[in-house]
């Protein structure tokens, strides 16, 4: 199963902030938060932030919009999308 | 802002359009529309999809095919 893209660039910041609020994150206006803290990027090690983000269902993964980043997350999990 | 008879496409229309009219006039319930959306697998989000559509091709040339035979996934650690 192909999932669909939404491109969030035109989104307002505040709309992306509820949007991760309903999954279980957070901002603190710049950077993704998960418990308080800054989250990372799980391929590249650093702070996702909330104007470059990409979220995958799943168990609702966040990782900056970088190639390295993408092309480890195909790696990981395969073509879905 | 007319709204279809979807409304998670409505939100999709609206945010691809860039619509800041259309978040004004989000509900709560639209916006968990779009995270129901998003647990069931239909959608992701992304800020830009020239990195997605770039890789894609990449992935298909030959020379990815060359780089993963010689370099194992792991490798590709750069932390």
């Amino acid at each position: 199963m192909t999932t669909k893209l939404l491109t969030i660039k035109e989104m307002p910041k505040e709309l992306k902030i509820a949007l991760i609020k309903k999954l279980g994150y957070n901002s603190d206006g710049k950077y993704v938060l998960k418990n308080g803290k800054k989250y990372k990027d799980k391929y590249i090690g650093e702070f996702v932030r909330i104007n470059n983000m990409f979220i995958y269902p799943g168990s609702t993964i966040i990782i900056d919009n970088n190639p390295l980043s993408i092309s480890s997350f195909y790696e990981e999990f395969g073509d879905v999308i | 802002m007319s709204y279809s008879d979807n409304p998670l496409e409505d939100i999709i229309s609206a945010t691809t359009k860039g619509a800041t009219k259309g978040f004004l006039e989000w509900s709560d319930s639209k916006i968990s529309n779009l995270i129901k959306a998003f647990k069931n697998k239909k959608l992701a989000f992304i800020e830009d999809n020239e990195f997605i559509n770039r890789i894609k091709q990449q992935r298909k040339k030959g020379e990815w095919a060359f780089f993963k035979t010689y370099t194992p996934y792991k490798k590709f650690d750069v932390k």
